[in-house]
């Protein structure tokens, strides 16, 4: 206990530390300008004139499905000038133009709708936490490495198994702290926003799948700042942990991506990483297969495949268990030349 | 009370892609005895380093057999461990900190009350700077800062590696008040080092290493001894009749620039005697001793690093 607390001291003294949580929260305000400079709350003149304007559409709309109606039911002589005809082809589906009638909303001016955004807000939040965590957790080790910081720490607690849980461990409790105490003021700033600039009604069920998403979010942040950290130490400073992270962006995602797609491999997706993290976030992804597709005149019949959170789950922890278990073996093994 | 350290047969080879092995300890040996300042010398590459690292846990051996402090290293290290202050090369610190919040954060991870902190930030005397950057620091505060932070357990052995690197002379003689203050208070100290004339003055004992291996170890006045050839410097107004006189009498003689060299004397009185029975008045006879560096030069063969 006493090395996770010298260490949580130590992780929070850091300048490092400081700048990207000051970094993280401009970004995070950034966010919160733009939503708050492009949307607003509807008056209720702009309801009156969304009303109207719903009301004018689906008037059209039911012109138009009329007319799409008695365009299929006549047959064109040839050489004459039909206008419905010519909009409405043979075999066109008349119902696609009521399929999705408009509502007063679709005509009110943008407005925030804290249902409906904040999972995407969320997972922006869990983005930039995770990228705070990488780099703040190959920093804490890597830093202390290229210091010498490590090898004073060796000469106090001999037993490098606890040092090396211990500077994890505080790692994670500070954030998991951050994690939180950001996704509150996050929240607390999305209602704010939502109570000015739109609706911040949320039911009990839309809460709930809020805090899922956020519990993934910060969970993704803990997987990533634990990486970070283990790559650092393995290779004894921070750059080894940016560099893998920028290879790896480099080789895997964009990479391989470009080659799957020039051999036409079948779901692609399934290799790159971030996929993983997308169906992490979202509870689940849901990808097309475009490897069944074919020049031609037939339509493509590509398949959607899907990739679920449990399955995510599965490839994070198994990339967590690898990537410590060899870190931790070379901080047991190798000697402090 | 037994021995403070002692090592026996200690190996290491060290393995690189590049490089392939290359053997840095071969069977060394060493002993230090409690309530002393015990040198550790020999040229670099030697096996200094590598050997205090073994006892500190940061390199596996390769073989042999240590005890500190009556425990077996590595196996007991977390045992010895609060009890052994180190200083281990050059000191490296977290540039951001102050001197004061790194020695509270080691303090911290090893259960020491602050006040401690305070305590060594006087006893090395960093305390008019220690609320500035360590990265601010001259080598020799922190070298200081290193210091305070191997006193900061109050050890019963302290490992300093060159601890006056860096330092200035005022600094230097600082280091030797604080060594002999620790020695005072009950402690041993293992002080690895370069200057050959500070270790001749300060330390009670030595071992000395060469190629990984001991070359020869024990009171430095009887290593000295052990190098003592028995010469004799001798002035006289005629050097070439005394040459003669006295080689003619059983001496070995080597005329110097200005005076000779007898050798192979026990009783400097012969020599006075010799002379002087030939009308030849001795001007100065002094016994001619070794120094540890000319000591250290002949047993390892290797050009020692000047202060």
């Amino acid at each position: 206990m006493k090395l996770i607390r010298a260490e949580l001291v130590r992780l929070f003294a850091r300048r490092f530390t400081r700048i990207a949580l000051v970094g993280v929260l401009l970004l995070l305000a950034g966010i919160a300008t733009v939503i708050w400079i492009t949307n607003h709350k509807p008056t209720p003149a702009d309801r009156l004139s969304a009303h109207i304007a719903a009301e004018q559409a689906l008037t059209e709309r039911n012109a138009a499905y009329q007319q799409c109606v008695d365009a299929q039911s006549r047959t064109p002589s040839p050489g004459a000038t039909d206008s419905g005809a010519k909009q409405f082809p043979p075999g066109f589906d008349c119902h696609q133009i009521t399929d999705y009638p408009s509502t007063d909303a679709d005509f009110l001016p943008a407005s925030f709708r804290l249902a409906a955004a904040g999972p995407d807000l969320f997972r922006a939040l869990g983005a930039l936490l995770a990228l705070f965590g990488f780099a703040v957790g190959a920093s804490f080790i890597g830093a202390e490495w290229s210091s010498g910081g490590i090898l004073t720490l060796l000469l106090w607690r001999p037993n490098r198994t606890p040092v090396w849980l211990g500077k994890l461990g505080s790692l994670l409790l500070g954030v998991l702290g951050v994690g939180v105490v950001y996704s509150v003021l996050w929240y607390a700033t999305l209602w704010v926003l939502a109570d000015n600039r739109g609706s911040s009604a949320l039911t009990a069920g839309a809460l709930r799948s809020l805090a899922l998403v956020d519990v993934r979010a910060i969970t993704l942040t803990l997987v990533a700042a634990t990486v970070g950290y283990a790559v650092s130490a393995l290779g004894r400073n921070t750059a080894t942990a940016l560099g893998a992270a920028v290879a790896w962006v480099v080789i895997f995602e964009v990479g391989t991506r470009i080659i799957l797609g020039l051999m036409n491999a079948a779901r692609p997706e399934r290799w790159l990483l971030s996929s993983y993290v997308q169906a992490w976030l979202t509870n689940g992804a849901r990808f097309f297969d475009e490897s069944k597709c074919h020049n031609g005149p037939d339509p493509c019949v590509g398949v959607w495949w899907r990739i679920s959170a449990q399955q995510s789950a599965l490839v994070g922890v198994t990339l967590l268990v690898v990537v410590t278990a060899v870190s931790l073996y070379s901080f047991r093994r190798r000697d402090v030349t | 009370m037994g021995s403070v350290i002692e090592i026996e047969g200690l190996r290491k080879t060290y393995r690189t892609l590049l490089h392939g092995p290359r053997q840095a300890l071969d069977g060394f040996d060493m002993v230090v005895e409690p309530g002393q300042v015990h040198g550790f010398l020999g040229p670099n590459g030697s096996g200094k380093t590598t050997t205090l690292r073994t006892l500190l846990g940061l390199v596996r051996p390769g073989g042999g057999r240590m005890r500190v402090l009556g425990q077996p290293v590595p196996h007991a290290l977390a045992a010895v461990t609060p009890r052994i202050g180190a200083v281990v090369e050059s000191p490296q610190f977290f540039g951001n900190f102050s001197g004061r919040r790194t020695l509270r954060l080691l303090a911290t991870t090893g259960g020491i009350p602050h006040r401690r902190v305070e305590e060594v930030l006087d006893i090395v005397g960093l305390h008019g700077r220690a609320n500035d950057r360590v990265k601010a620091y001259s080598l020799g505060m922190r070298q200081r800062l290193a210091v305070a932070s191997a006193l900061l357990k109050s050890p019963e052995l302290l490992i300093l590696d060159e601890p006056a690197n860096g330092l200035d002379p005022a600094g230097i003689r600082e280091m030797r008040d604080l060594m002999r203050d620790v020695v005072a208070a009950g402690a041993t100290v293992l002080l690895s080092s370069h200057i050959l004339g500070e270790v001749q003055q300060i330390c009670d004992s030595v071992t000395i290493i060469a190629h990984g291996r001991r070359v020869t170890a024990g009171p430095v006045a009887d290593v000295l001894a052990s190098q003592d050839k028995g010469e004799f410097r001798v002035k006289v107004d005629d050097p070439a009749r005394a040459a003669a006189v006295l080689a003619e009498a059983g001496a070995v003689v080597r005329p110097a620039e200005d005076h000779l060299v007898v050798t192979g004397v026990t009783d400097p009185a012969w020599v006075t005697r010799t002379l002087a029975g030939q009308d030849l008045w001795v001007a100065e006879l002094t016994p001619i001793t070794p120094d540890l560096e000319s000591v250290f030069l002949q047993l390892t063969d290797e050009p020692a690093v000047s202060a």
